[in-house]
């Protein structure tokens, strides 16, 4: 692990996709790697684009990518796209607006799929967005799956936030909604061209507001258009350079988050396979038992196997 | 671990109706298919394949420029220091298949194939 983990920090590509490879493969192999390297110093800045299907985040990237190796920086990309919760097969397609950049030796580009995840991302990108810091990468860009209203976790995950959005998208009524619609550093109308545009932009701007002495400024865009797209790339670069007083506090959340992530995980563990288990299950089924009483029985049971374990150590 | 395969489109040729087919059926067939849409250069091929890591390499050609096209491809991946299995298809003279699988392909899929064959294949392979 160590040589590879050298290699990366080298910026072997090959040995980064190699170890992503592993890291999707092996969640315990991913444990490892995450206790060797945390608290390593990365630079990487992360900047990830969340927003419904078809509005376009892809095409941004594209240009973003562009703008910003043009002005020397190195560009890790992260794309997520749904896994088939049917056959668990995928078609990963976000990559095709990006192709021009397979060749170029600043550029990294990776994707991955996501299971049934509503938050829309896998819950490996997070491991994977620090082995991508460590190979020194200046900035590292996110792409969710089109996600609906509630995906507010990517906020936590990265420095800066790009909620991409299209015109006629919905009345005011939608903009005021809470979730999605609140977490964004920065917020775009794609597809500029298209009519309505200045209508979504007065919804939005209507309900939006300033945090901790940041405006979240309304860029709008249009993808075939490169030099819509220089005003966005300024904002997420003065958006980053800023001190952010909420970002000790998003990554404390973050933090959070994972741990809960992985607490989840050891109670999956533990019900796997259970034979108790499986019997509640079948007692919920058979309405002998409501599924709150059961949760509440498994969970006391949990508790002591694990009380237990502790006075063995 | 879902296996990945790379689907790709190499030289100026614009006829992806193959490829889609393909990678949809391989979708379905419970395969992560990562798609590199159309006219890519060799290079973009092979350095895709390392940045995604994938187990597999289809390339589909209806131009005509199959073989230096695809003997490219196997050239750079060696030059890399890469060796991934590569399967090709598209409108591919049958006199062609055995340079074709002599530079190192290891199927060679011709207008007409039943998917059903193609993806029996691929989950030999993989």
């Amino acid at each position: 692990m160590d040589e590879i983990l050298d290699k990366v920090r080298a910026g072997d590509k090959v040995a980064l996709s190699k170890l992503i490879t592993m890291m999707e493969e092996d969640p315990e192999f991913r444990k490892q790697v995450i206790k060797k390297i945390y608290g390593c110093p990365v630079k990487g800045k992360i900047i990830c684009f969340t927003g419904p299907p078809g509005v376009g985040k892809s095409t941004l990237i594209d240009h973003v990518i562009s703008i910003l190796v043009e002005r020397g920086k190195k560009v890790g990309v992260i794309l997520v796209d749904p896994r088939s919760p049917y056959t668990g097969g995928s078609l990963l397609g976000d990559r095709i607006r990006m192709q021009r950049h397979a060749t170029n030796p600043n550029v990294f580009i990776r994707s991955i799929s996501c299971a049934d995840n509503p938050e829309g991302i896998s819950r490996s990108v997070k491991d994977i967005l620090k082995v991508m810091g460590l190979s020194g990468m200046d900035y590292i860009i996110v792409e969710t799956v089109g996600t609906g209203q509630i995906a507010v976790e990517v906020s936590y995950i990265c420095h800066t936030t790009v909620l991409v959005l299209m015109p006629n998208m919905g009345d005011d009524i939608q903009m005021m909604k809470a979730g999605i619609l609140e977490s964004a550093d920065i917020y775009v109308i794609n597809k500029c061209d298209i009519s309505g545009a200045d209508l979504t932009e007065a919804y939005l701007r209507d309900n939006i507001e300033a945090k901790d002495g940041w405006t979240p400024p309304i860029v709008r865009t249009i993808g075939y258009n490169r030099s819509t797209i220089v005003a966005l790339v300024d904002k997420i670069e003065e958006h980053l350079s800023k001190e952010n007083p909420r970002y000790r506090e998003k990554i404390r959340g973050l933090l959070k988050t994972m741990f809960l992530d992985h607490v989840d995980e050891l109670a999956m563990q533990f019900l796997k396979d259970n034979k108790e288990f499986e019997e509640y299950v079948d007692k919920v089924a058979g309405c002998e038992c409501d599924y709150y009483t059961a949760v509440d029985e498994l969970f006391a049971k949990m508790k002591e196997v694990f009380c237990n374990e502790n006075k063995e150590d | 671990m879902t296996k990945r395969i790379l689907i790709a489109k190499v030289g100026l040729d614009g006829h992806d109706r193959g490829a889609k087919v393909v990678a949809r059926a391989l979708r379905n067939a419970g395969f992560e298919v990562i798609y590199t849409g159309i006219r890519q250069s060799p290079e973009q091929v092979v350095e895709t394949a390392i940045q995604e890591d994938v187990s597999l390499i289809g390339l589909s050609c209806l131009s005509g420029a199959h073989i230096p096209l695809f003997s490219r491809v196997m050239e750079l991946m060696r030059e890399k220091g890469v060796d991934i299995p590569v399967f090709c298809g598209g409108t591919i003279p049958p006199s062609d298949v055995e340079t074709l699988k002599k530079i190192g392909m290891k199927e060679v899929f011709g207008p007409g194939t039943p998917l059903k064959v193609i993806v029996e294949k691929v989950k030999e392979w993989v």
